[in-house]
């Protein structure tokens, strides 16, 4: 299905050589860019910002 | 995402209610609808594209013009007309979902009109059916999208000219259904937020540093050109394919001297393509020699100069001085000159003598001197790069003389070709000189815009500094700078990622395609070798045989083969789970393969809900056996042409 990832990517991402915090806040921004594609731009500008916001709040 | 039922309502030849329910179980994948042709096979798939996507995939030519309402429905509602529905109950994942369609048409005495469609989409919930806002966009995200589906949905008739017509088109497809076009779009989005960031980040700076030039401009510089490289690599790659053919229609020709002109002019091309690696290497040596030696030339005169200087002042003596500092340092220690005067405190000679312990001994001029002469005498020999700079020059001049006589043999074995008495062969050249011209235009082009590219890369890379100079106030500058710095790790990541996936999908399909071919076909060991070329903007299939090319010979019943060992293998590579109608899958498959492949492609579709539309000679007794333990439910098409209407029976 569309709306979540494909076992290759999310294959590709687990095996990242980064920190767990920023494999998640990518699965987020992916599937949100599969949700929305080019149909609602803001709204995917602004999902991401929360998502990014989100992800560096975590980090700390 | 599974059909559970379909019903479909005076669409086409179904008049009335038609319900033919799917297997949905996972043991058993396959459903099979069985139809002669011509008894709506195509429309049944018809009716659920014209469902989910308001249109008809498979329009046949007797179809075009024709409204897709039952006549006779219509007819028999008199005035009050009759409605065309279909009518799709999905699950996915424990949800329920009902897509609906619906049209009313009506008998009026200029002929059949029709409403306006309506569509809707329902979701089962603990309040019962509640209706889904946006069902296309729930198509689109849900089930497939509509420009994907020519992967889901398959006429067999038609699938042998897959690779002729969607060449061009299979790597966008395989990168959106494999979601590398979801990352780029990240990718992209987080270009955007950085830029964003940036502007924000202007904002609050309060060093009052402008920056000389925008970096979105450059960026969109990147941007656009970057596309329209894309666009030109994917002409660059058609008018190649193009070359290449007609050198293989004139390598096959029966004309000898014909043959022997185009193996001559492949030899050639191949050694001015070497040729010019060379040159571009050497002429890269030559200017990296006089960019290292230039600096030397234009500051000779003063390097000389130096030198003089420095054996003048050496012979007369003064290099080393004559006296040695420890003696004039005693001098001053005992308080008396040589001549006996005494060097009291603030006497002149004292004054003078240690003017000359600080300005003279304690500098080592003398070995300074000496260390700087060795420099730049070993600087001055460098000037001398005439033999050096000779040899690369000569080397230069000898390739481009080659290469320009290669360039000569070509010209003229194209007008060789050109002066053939048969038509045809003129003709071919005459295409393949046009192409030539086409590709080297392309490239001056995309010349162009690689320059271009390389220059806003410089800028961006001067923007990036003067962004890192910026002194970065307190508080909203410093969070925004972290913020950026936090998308630029993200982009990185993701950049690294979409280049992983996208060598590996090919590498994969190419591998599941190599596996479900041979697996398939009957003549087992003919061919060499399948892959799957990624040529920049688009994917080449290429099938071998006795180290020769030979897709474009294969049998039509081979390629329908290769398109669904590739079909299946994209489905199993995507992770994809949502339905696959196949509509004659083996019509044009010699009947010694057609076991093989009716038993193998289930299996390698097995996590999908597989739908295959076969006509009765091709659904035989011994398909059937070999298919059954995959099929969970099967259906028979029966047209009755006294009525002229289609209806769906169980089998048996």
């Amino acid at each position: 299905m569309v709306q979540t990832l494909s076992p290759l990517v999310l294959q590709k991402i687990e095996s990242m050589d980064v920190d767990e915090n920023l494999k998640d806040v990518i699965k987020e921004l992916l599937m949100c860019e599969a949700r929305n594609g080019n149909t609602y731009p803001e709204g995917k500008l602004r999902e991401f910002n929360v998502i990014i916001s989100k992800g560096m709040s975590d980090e700390d | 995402m599974k059909i559970k039922r379909l019903e479909i309502n005076n669409f086409r030849q179904y008049y009335g209610k038609i319900v033919i329910d799917f297997s949905t179980d996972n043991g058993r994948n396959t459903t099979i609808i069985q139809g002669k042709n011509g008894e709506g096979k195509s429309n049944l798939m018809n009716s659920i594209t014209w469902c989910l996507y308001g249109d008809e995939l498979f329009k046949s030519e007797t179809n075009i013009g024709r409204s897709i309402a039952n006549t006779t429905a219509v007819i028999k509602g008199n005035y009050q007309g009759a409605d065309v529905s279909v009518k799709m109950y999905l699950e996915d994942g424990g949800k329920e979902y009902i897509a609906e369609r619906k049209q009313h048409f009506e008998q009026k005495s200029g002929g059949i009109v029709s409403r306006t469609p309506t569509f809707t989409v329902h979701e089962k919930d603990v309040r019962g059916m509640v209706l889904v806002n946006q069902p296309d966009w729930f198509v689109e995200k849900r089930f497939i999208p509509k420009d994907l589906r020519g992967f889901f949905f398959f006429d067999g008739e038609r699938i042998s000219s897959y690779f002729v017509e969607t060449t061009a088109n299979i790597k966008p497809n395989v990168e959106k259904i494999a979601q590398i076009d979801t990352i780029k779009g990240a990718i992209n989005t987080l270009g955007k937020i950085k830029s964003s960031l940036w502007k924000d980040m202007k904002k609050y700076d309060t060093s009052g540093d402008e920056l000389p030039i925008d970096p979105d401009e450059q960026n969109e510089i990147i941007y656009t050109n970057g596309e329209e490289i894309k666009r030109i690599d994917s002409k660059i790659a058609d008018f190649n394919s193009k070359i290449e053919e007609i050198d293989r229609y004139q390598s096959k020709n029966s004309n000898e001297t014909l043959k022997a002109l185009t193996n001559e002019r492949e030899k050639l091309e191949k050694r001015k393509t070497q040729l010019k690696k060379e040159i571009e290497q050497t002429n890269k040596s030559l200017s990296e020699l006089i960019i290292d030696r230039l600096p030397i030339i234009l500051a000779y005169a003063a390097l000389t100069k130096t030198v003089d200087i420095i054996d003048e002042n050496t012979a007369k003596g003064l290099l080393p001085p004559k006296i040695q500092d420890t003696f004039v340092r005693d001098l001053l220690e005992e308080g008396v000159c040589i001549c006996g005067r005494p060097l009291d405190e603030n006497s002149e000679c004292r004054a003078k003598l240690m003017k000359l312990v600080e300005n003279v001994f304690s500098k080592n001029t003398a070995e300074d001197s000496r260390e700087g002469r060795y420099t730049i005498k070993t600087l001055l020999k460098k000037v001398n790069f005439v033999p050096e700079y000779t040899e690369l020059f000569n080397s230069v001049t000898e390739k481009q003389s080659e290469f320009d006589q290669i360039v000569d043999e070509l010209n003229g074995i194209s007008s060789q070709i050109s002066a053939f008495d048969e038509t045809e062969i003129r003709n071919k050249e005459a295409e393949r000189k046009a192409h030539i011209e086409s590709v080297n235009q392309l490239n001056r082009r995309k010349g162009g815009l690689e320059a271009e590219i390389e220059g806003a890369r410089e800028i961006l890379a001067m923007c990036e500094d003067e962004i890192s100079k910026l002194r970065v106030s307190e508080g909203k500058y410093s969070k925004l700078k972290a913020q950026r710095d936090y998308v630029c790790q993200l982009e990185t990541v993701l950049t690294k990622i979409r280049d992983s996936i996208v060598e590996d999908v090919r590498l994969q399909l190419e591998t599941k395609t190599r596996s479900y071919f041979y697996d398939m076909i009957w003549k087992t060991g003919t061919f060499e070798n399948v892959r799957l070329i990624d040529e920049g903007a688009r994917y080449r299939f290429s099938v071998t045989q006795d180290g020769q090319e030979c897709l474009g010979d294969l049998s039509s019943g081979e390629k329908q083969i290769l398109a669904l060992a590739f079909s299946a293998a994209l489905h199993s590579v995507s992770g994809y789970s949502v339905p696959v109608f196949i509509d004659t899958p083996l019509g044009r498959i010699s009947e010694d393969a057609r076991e093989n492949v009716a038993a193998s492609l289930p299996k390698y579709l097995s996590e999908t809900q597989l739908i295959i539309l076969p006509t009765d000679t091709e659904y035989t007794p011994e398909i059937r056996s070999k298919m059954s333990q995959f099929v969970g439910a099967e259906y028979k098409i029966r047209y009755d042409e006294s009525k002229k209407m289609s209806e769906v029976n169980n089998y048996d």
